[in-house]
């Protein structure tokens, strides 16, 4: 298997970088991939840090198993729940949206229930350091993050790191 | 009396195909148009006046399923638009991550399918094969890319970084593993669609999907570019291809080779390099990529074998163009013939880009395919060709889905 599902804690910055604040995973995982070398947790054997962008279902989640090893995943994304730009927020599996019946399908798998699928069926636990979006440009381009949600990077990283205290 | 029928794919997002059919009383296809009504790409035009090393992490994104093939394609081009020699060890490597990603994919389309095809008394076994290959393609694309989804690796002049020889010895004995899992998946599926028949007991005619278009493929694992003529591909307006009502809906070109359409795939590259007798239709495509898992295997443990993991994995030429050459890349993705053009600038930033990606190419084929046989089949005619429109058009997912005939519109 793949080394990242060896891995005991995965943090995945999900998200793409072309549609502005849509950025904001892969920035934080940028942030700590920075922050390694001063930063020894993060350079645990058993942590993966992915820059998930476009395809953490496709690639890694639809791959956990009973064989992975993973037992945590924290995951950097934007959420739209009506909070103030840049504001962050924890969000485990039961806060996430319940989709009834999904259907898999290589080119739309759903995050929330996939999360719950594998939170569900393999004891993982999960943790979404949410961040309150201001602009998404789609399908417009843009490769830039907004003021609020860039402020917004140094916090979720502290919370990334108090997650692997846990 | 001819009817229509809109065959509208669910979807969680604003983004997807149509299929509008005419049929007759019999409910037979009489005419068929498959369409994307994503938001309309213009998505390359973002990457004019950006350093050319931008390009292949932008492109990465256009699609969740095919980043490495886009940073591959990318790649390519900005280095011929660059005159630019990759190294040979890089070279390698970068066909092992495509390879890899490959591996990855093809399994995953069999999954998709196997609802259609496979026995419920069996799926357990065929999925937990499945994923096993699936695992050790993604092992590939992680360890020698870098990253398990956009690796970072695949750089201009080469790759970013070299394997040790530890890595190589692992990637063998999985190249090996997935070899014999391949040989088996490839036989169990082979059975099934040798019986022509779907799980429920419903007979696929013989001859679905069959239609004349030439084929296109440059390679059989990875892509020549000496075998494709940039000059002879040319894009046309949905409004030139497709009916005046449906074309208003359509948000990708048409594109052309030699002046006609043309499938691209596993199908074009099976009858171009394997002599694949099997030369038509939709179960004709299903073989096809049954058939390749083994060659991908089979293509990366010759490439271990040539790898030096000593030997420098990029060169350090300067990656500046001179405004003028278009430099192409062409990578046979998973799902056909992948074509990235770029020139780039003395200043080393990028003057134009376009891209022509692999489904592009498959979408007014697919519609087209559906036509003389019962409206029900046409679905999996779509499925054949596993679409990937998201990139075709735009990041935004696209889906097609087993249920939605139920949802058909009698207008």
């Amino acid at each position: 298997m793949p080394e990242y599902l060896e891995k005991e804690i995965l943090i995945l910055g999900c998200g793409n970088i072309l549609l502005a604040d849509d950025g904001f995973g892969s920035a934080v995982v940028q942030r700590l991939n920075e922050l390694k070398e001063s930063t020894p947790k993060l350079m645990s054997e058993k942590i993966g840090i992915i820059d998930a962008g476009t395809g953490s279902s496709h690639f890694i989640l639809s791959l956990i198993d009973e064989e992975s090893a993973v037992k945590k995943v924290i995951i950097a994304d934007i959420i739209d729940y009506g909070l103030r730009p840049g504001e962050l927020t924890k969000l485990y599996p039961d806060d996430l949206p319940k989709i009834p019946k999904y259907h898999i399908d290589a080119h739309d798998m759903p995050l929330a229930g996939m999360l719950n699928d594998i939170s569900g069926a393999y004891g993982i636990e999960i943790v979404v350091i949410g961040c309150q979006y201001k602009y998404l440009s789609a399908p417009d381009i843009c490769v830039e993050l907004s003021d609020e949600v860039t402020a917004a990077i140094d916090k979720a990283v502290e919370m990334v790191l108090e997650e692997l205290e846990k | 009396m001819s009817k229509t029928v809109e065959i509208k794919p669910t979807t969680r997002h604003e983004g997807h195909t149509n299929l509008v059919l005419t049929i007759d009383d019999e409910g037979i296809v009489e005419s068929g148009a498959y369409h994307s009504v994503t938001p309309v790409r213009g998505f390359e035009k973002f990457l004019y006046g950006k350093v050319a090393e931008f390009a292949p992490i932008a492109v990465s994104r256009f699609c969740g399923i095919c980043p490495t093939a886009h940073s591959t394609s990318s790649v390519e081009a900005l280095e011929r638009a660059c005159g630019m020699e990759p190294a040979k060890d890089g070279l390698i490597l970068r066909e092992l991550t495509a390879i890899g990603n490959k591996m990855h994919s093809h399994p995953l389309h069999q999954f998709l399918i196997a609802p259609d095809y496979v026995p419920k008394d069996e799926y357990a076994d065929v999925v937990k094969r499945i994923q096993e290959m699936r695992k050790i393609g993604q092992y590939f694309v992680d360890t020698i890319g870098g990253e398990a989804i956009h690796p970072p690796n695949i750089k201009i002049g080469g790759m970013a970084k070299n394997i040790t020889p530890e890595a190589k010895e692992k990637l063998i004995a999985r190249a090996k593993n997935y070899l014999e899992l391949a040989a088996v998946q490839c036989d169990y599926m082979m059975n099934l669609f040798n019986e022509r028949k779907l799980n429920d007991g419903t007979e696929i005619p013989e001859t679905l999907g069959y239609h004349d278009y030439p084929l296109l493929a440059t390679s059989l694992t990875y892509g020549d570019i000496s075998k494709f003529d940039y000059s002879q591909a040319a894009e046309y307006s949905p409004f030139e291809h497709y009916p005046k009502e449906v074309a208003l809906q359509a948000c990708t070109n048409i594109p052309k080779y030699k002046g006609s359409l043309v499938e691209v795939g596993p199908r074009a590259r099976m009858v171009t390099f394997k002599d694949f007798k099997e030369t038509k239709g939709a179960l004709g495509i299903h073989k096809a990529r049954a058939l390749e898992m083994a060659h991908y295997a089979e293509r990366a443990l010759e490439l271990l074998d040539e790898l030096n993991t000593n030997g420098a994995p990029y060169c350090t030429d300067p990656i500046v163009g001179d405004g003028e050459t278009v430099g192409v890349g062409a990578l046979e993705a998973a799902r056909g013939h992948n074509v990235h053009a770029a020139v780039v600038g003395k200043d080393g930033r990028i003057v134009e880009y376009s891209a022509i990606v692999a489904t592009t190419w498959n979408i007014p084929i697919i519609g087209e395919a559906t036509v003389g046989h019962h409206y029900k089949f046409a679905e999996h005619v779509v499925r054949a060709y596993d679409p990937c429109v998201s990139c075709a058009t735009h990041m935004i997912a696209k889906d097609y889905d087993g249920n939605t005939v139920d949802e058909k519109l009698f207008k």
